[in-house]
């Protein structure tokens, strides 16, 4: 049965629009991988830093 | 750029800065995710466009996401549509698959949402290649 966490899903795509996202708007290796892992690392510590600010209200 | 100076407006092969080239290379580049950029021997990109649209979607049919219709009855349906069809060849591929939606799950929903953003990133990625062919952008 096909199934994955969520944690999993947010960074499956994290990674694929991240390295997108560096290939399009970077011109040099070097350029696109700090450019690709700094959007990774906002996308999944975004996703992580909202999810503790929404923990008290979520009982 | 002064760093990049070879990377300056270089214009594409064929009929740079025209309207039909530029669609022509949109549709090469939206039919078949990386497609252009492998054409012109720009492989990095080529794979890492490709690869990121292919993972994105066929993650999203594994985990049973809908794949839109054109018959939809409200917004969400009509954007959903919109977004999947922006998958090119994939997004036959996967409405003729076997593997039937189930939203029941969570993991449904993630698999409407990886189709939905495969679409849309190749969509990127395709006028990505129409502003390089048409002279918006340098390559």
């Amino acid at each position: 049965m096909s199934n994955i966490s969520h944690f999993a899903a947010m960074t499956l795509f994290a990674a694929a629009a991240s390295a997108t996202l560096a290939f399009q708007s970077r011109p040099t290796n070097r350029e696109r991988l700090v450019y690709a892992v700094k959007t990774f690392v906002l996308f999944v510590g975004g996703a992580i830093l909202i999810g503790w600010l929404l923990y008290p209200i979520s009982r | 750029m002064a760093s990049q100076p070879n990377r300056a407006a270089r214009p594409l092969p064929g009929p740079s800065g025209s309207l039909v080239w530029g669609m022509a290379v949109f549709l090469a580049g939206w039919i078949v995710p990386g497609l252009r950029h492998a054409l012109l021997g720009r492989w990095s990109r080529a794979v890492v466009f490709c690869l990121s649209v292919v993972a994105l979607a066929a993650a999203g049919v594994w985990l049973r996401g809908v794949v839109f219709t054109g018959q939809a009855t409200d917004l969400f349906g009509l954007f959903g549509f919109l977004a999947d069809l922006g998958a090119g060849v994939l997004y036959p591929l996967a409405r003729s698959s076997d593997i039937v939606a189930d939203v029941s799950r969570a993991a449904g929903d993630y698999g409407t949402r990886f189709f939905a953003a495969a679409g849309t990133l190749n969509l990127l990625c395709a006028f990505d290649a129409y502003a390089v062919a048409t002279g918006h952008k340098p390559r």
